[in-house]
């Protein structure tokens, strides 16, 4: 089980994960609602219109400017956040460095901890074989270490379940969705997830996970590359033949999906597993923090 | 199995080192799971072809680069120090034998047989023990036994290596080793060995019931690089036969033919020649009572290495009144072949004409012919208008010019020019030309009064009367009225190809036919010998400083008359080191086979060498540096100058 750093829980104390919706939610919580109402918290002035309530006309500037201002309050609300690492058993290579599936869990842990300390409403769950299994997690200093624990425990197995992510996604509707993967799925499963959050409202996140060896491909001997999902495929080259055309193509890859994302306003990170995880967790609350 | 079959193996199993890793290595593929395989199939599937190509491409410039290597460091043979290979033990007595005959001139790769042998016993000489005695000789004259003086002192040994010289005519080596054994039965000495250092393998016993305790050790000077093919020597002409001594000097088994042939190529005789490593054959073709005939040999065409060919002819009956050997290499032959001036010459003195007294014209200005002289000038068409002044000089002084045109003809006013100097001359001036029918009339309508001969292989001629026929009864010499002169034609030229008239018994005669036609008068008897340095006989006497020339033109003066030329033999015939005759001494001796082989081909065989030496050289060079390309781009990826380029994207491992 990973240890998790109580420095970097500390700092992540005053972080937070901003999130872009248009929806509104039934609970309060961090989170500034988009529509004004009569919450308690001042948001602006704006010139009266015929129709807006009289209670809200500023008094005070009226008198002093002879012009109608009418002041807007806003409420909070606590946000509905869903985070899923993907526990498929291509998750769980190791080429060197941690699995991604480690790395993910440990990730995902920390980013559910800050969720959690700014008051949104948090559940983490793990794709595996098609399913989406939920884990405890109610948002405590115990409860991290609980996630982590649970996490930790998981054996990656079969392929990733985004078809089981979209169902879910449709069924619960949260706003915000962090998926912790290596991305690699067949078929479009992908781009529909993406285009249904967008009209949804769904604020996607996706952290994309690669092992150093997938992005350098520093293989020497001549090997057999075997599918850990698939057992049927499987290749037996010498790495320097083909190390460039490999490259190529996982570059064409790459940028399919950042261009993807783009088109869909989804927000799109990629980490390498051997990176430092305080780095990999505060630069991407740094730079995710306005969303893409 | 010899050592450069093992050698061959060698080079083999290096050529399949790399077939070998890679099967190797494809045995022993590491399994990896790779969640990205799916990029890899399908870039493999997309490029599966060029990839299997380039793989096969690497693996064969792999093995090219190990062949390339091998032949750049390949060499015919391991280079070994024999000198360390034995030495004379204590309590010895030995009598090393040098080859001193001509075969020792042979050249090697690396230098001279005869050089070699004497390194190598000097090895011995210096590898000595201390109380050894040890005698140096190499072949004596013919005839004369060697002189064996037993000495400690190494010294005087190497001294007497040094002095050892490559003798004309050699005694026959067995009979010197024979000798040699005979002498060290007197020695007192626990281990008594003859050493014989020479490229042929003699045929005696290594030990004889009646010399017991002496042993017969060859031993070749250069066995990592022997040198290759087989000799004719001793080609002789005797009673309705030619016979030839063949020497395999290869460590191969050998093969070619010895053919007799007739007239205009008609082949007599064959006779196929194998002999074994080192093996000394005689073959003898008969040739038919009465019949003329060219012999050639041709000898182990399957040998790339040496390929020699001999040819020889002789104008008699079997009784040979001459012989002439040749022994070139196949190309020269024919060029040889295409010299009359050899054929002329050796005819003028069969018909018993004065030998000519300069061989080039360089001699003829030192010493212009005087008058009555004969000159029979070779030269080719470009030359003759340098010589058109010296050539009326001669012709005014008295001198009987012929003038023979090679393939070159010359221009047609040079011709003009000779002849129009000979007829103010008042001199009879001949052409023996190879010019076309129509130039060589018109030369000759422009002599007027010249008698002109005119040597052509055009067929054309017509309305002329034969003046010369051979003995078959073919028309050799045709003659016409032209204008106040006469033309006389001869139909087959002297291209070998179309006639073998030079070596016909005809030719003298025919020669003769045409210089009595030239002058109007017979021929004056020979006053001068000339020796050829083969089978010859003569019944004149000569007393006093004689000048004896060569085949080839080249003149000595011999002071130590009187000589009797009646018993005329050659006794001994010492090389300069280009194998040519220097000097040589007649002993009484009626009749000489003078084996001419032998103290030729060394200096072919010189020059060929040198040349594969040269080309091996180059292509070494060549190799090495296809080599070193090769191998270059598989350095740099060994070192791993490929492994800079990464994926952009992961340079920054982490976007938003």
């Amino acid at each position: 089980m990973p240890r998790l750093d109580p420095d970097l829980l500390t700092l992540l104390h005053r972080c937070r994960i901003e999130v872009r919706t248009n929806r509104e939610k039934a609970y309060a919580g961090e989170h500034r609602s988009n529509h004004p109402g009569d919450g308690l918290e001042f948001v602006e002035f704006r010139e009266y219109h015929p129709g807006d309530p009289i209670r809200f006309l500023d008094w005070r500037v009226l008198a002093r400017t002879d012009r109608p201002y009418v002041r807007r309050f806003g409420h909070e609300t606590a946000v509905a956040a869903h985070v899923y690492v993907d526990a498929s058993a291509s998750m769980g290579v190791a080429l060197g460095g941690p699995s991604k599936l480690a790395f993910a869990s440990e990730l995902a842990t920390y980013l559910a901890f800050v969720l959690a300390h700014q008051g949104d409403r948090v559940r983490v769950s793990t794709l595996r074989e098609g399913r989406v299994t939920q884990l405890p997690f109610t948002g405590g200093s115990d409860a991290v270490r609980g996630l982590s624990e649970a996490l930790s425990a998981i054996l990656p197995r079969g392929g990733s379940g985004l078809e089981a992510l979209l169902r879910d996604v449709e069924v619960e509707r949260p706003q915000l969705v962090l998926l912790l993967s290596d991305l690699l799925v067949e078929g479009d499963a992908l781009e529909r997830l993406m285009r249904v959050a967008r009209m949804e409202g769904v604020d996607l996140r996706l952290l994309h996970l690669l092992d150093r060896r997938e992005l350098d491909f520093d293989f020497e001997a001549y090997t057999r590359f075997e599918d850990p999902e698939e057992r049927s495929f499987k290749l037996e080259v010498h790495p320097r033949a083909i190390r460039d055309r490999y490259l190529d193509a996982l570059e064409r890859y790459l940028r399919r999906l950042e261009h993807a994302a783009s088109d869909q306003s989804v927000a799109y990170a990629r980490f390498a597993t051997d990176q430092s995880m305080r780095q990999a967790v505060l630069r991407y609350l740094e730079e995710g923090r306005g969303g893409t | 199995m010899g050592l450069e079959r093992w050698l061959i193996l060698g080079f083999l199993a290096a050529l399949a080192v790399p077939v070998l890793l890679e099967r190797l290595r494809r045995r022993r593929a590491q399994p990896v799971e790779f969640p990205a395989i799916r990029h890899l199939l399908r870039e493999h599937a997309r490029f599966q072809r060029v990839l299997a190509l380039r793989r096969w491409m690497v693996l064969a410039l792999r093995v090219a680069a190990i062949g390339l290597l091998v032949l750049a460091f390949a060499r015919p043979y391991l280079e070994r120090d024999v000198r360390t290979g034995r030495g004379i033990a204590p309590d010895t007595a030995a009598v090393i034998v040098l080859d001193t005959s001509p075969l020792s001139r042979i050249r090697t790769e690396a230098e001279g047989l005869l050089e070699a042998e004497r390194k190598l016993a000097q090895g011995f000489v210096e590898s000595r023990a201390a109380d050894a005695l040890v005698a140096v000789t190499g072949l004596p004259p013919q005839g004369e036994a060697p002189q064996l003086v037993f000495e400690r002192d190494g010294t005087q040994l190497l001294d007497e290596l040094a002095a050892l010289e490559v003798e004309g005519l050699a005694e026959d080596p067995a009979r010197v080793v024979e000798a040699a054994r005979a002498a060290l039965a007197a020695q007192a000495r626990s281990t008594r060995e003859v050493l014989w250092i020479g490229a042929r393998r003699l045929a005696v016993p290594e030990t004889r019931d009646d010399v017991p305790g002496v042993r017969v050790v060859q031993v070749h000077p250069s066995p990592d690089d022997p040198p290759r093919g087989a000799v004719v020597r001793d080609v002789a002409v005797e009673a309705g036969a030619v016979s030839s001594e063949l020497v395999n000097l290869s460590p191969e088994p050998f093969q070619g033919t010895l053919a007799v042939h007739g007239r205009a190529q008609r082949r007599l005789h064959e006779a196929e020649v194998r002999l074994g490593p080192w093996e000394t054959t005689r073959v003898a073709l008969p040739i038919p009572q009465g019949e003329t005939f060219l012999g050639s040999a041709r000898l182990s065409p399957d040998t790339t290495l040496a390929r020699y060919q001999v040819r020889w002819f002789a104008a008699g009956s079997g009784q040979a009144s001459a012989a002439r050997t040749f022994l070139t290499r196949t190309g020269a032959e024919e060029e040889s072949h295409r010299d009359p001036h050899v054929f002329l010459r050796s005819a003028l003195r069969a018909v018993g004409d004065a030998s000519p007294r300069a061989a080039s014209l360089d001699d003829l200005e030192r010493d212009p012919p005087r008058a009555g002289d004969w000159v029979f000038l070779a030269a080719g068409g470009a030359d003759l208008p340098g010589v058109l002044s010296s050539l009326r000089a001669w012709v005014e002084g008295g001198a009987r010019v012929v003038v023979l045109v090679s393939s070159e003809p010359p221009p047609m006013f040079d011709l003009l020019g000779i002849t129009l100097v000979g007829v103010a001359a008042g001199a009879h001036t001949g052409f023996v030309s190879d010019l076309a029918l129509p130039t060589g009339l018109a030369a000759c309508l422009a002599g007027v009064t010249t008698r002109s001969v005119l040597l052509t292989s055009d067929a054309r001629a017509a309305g002329y009367a034969v003046l010369a026929h051979t003995a078959d009864g073919l028309p050799l010499l045709l003659g016409r009225r032209a204008g106040a002169g006469y033309l006389a034609v001869d139909l087959s030229g002297l291209e070998p190809g179309r006639t073998d008239l030079p070596y016909h018994a005809c030719f003298p005669a025919w020669l003769e036919a045409v210089m009595t036609h030239l002058t109007g008068a017979t021929l004056a008897p020979a006053r001068t010998v000339y020796l050829e340095g083969e089978a010859f006989e003569t019944p004149a006497e000569v007393s006093g400083p004689t000048t004896l020339a060569d085949p080839e033109g080249r003149t000595r003066s011999l002071e130590a008359g009187p000589l009797r030329l009646d018993t005329p033999g050659v006794h001994r015939v010492r090389l300069d080191d280009r194998g040519r005759i220097v000097t040589w001494e007649l002993a009484a001796n009626p009749r000489v086979d003078f084996d001419r082989a032998s103290l030729e081909w060394p200096a072919v065989v010189e020059a060929d060498e040198e040349r594969t030496v040269a080309r091996r050289v180059d292509l070494s060079d060549v190799a090495l540096l296809l080599a070193l390309l090769v191998l270059l781009p598989e350095v740099a990826v060994a070192l791993r100058l490929g492994r800079r380029r990464h994926v952009t994207g992961a340079a920054r491992a982490q976007s938003v």
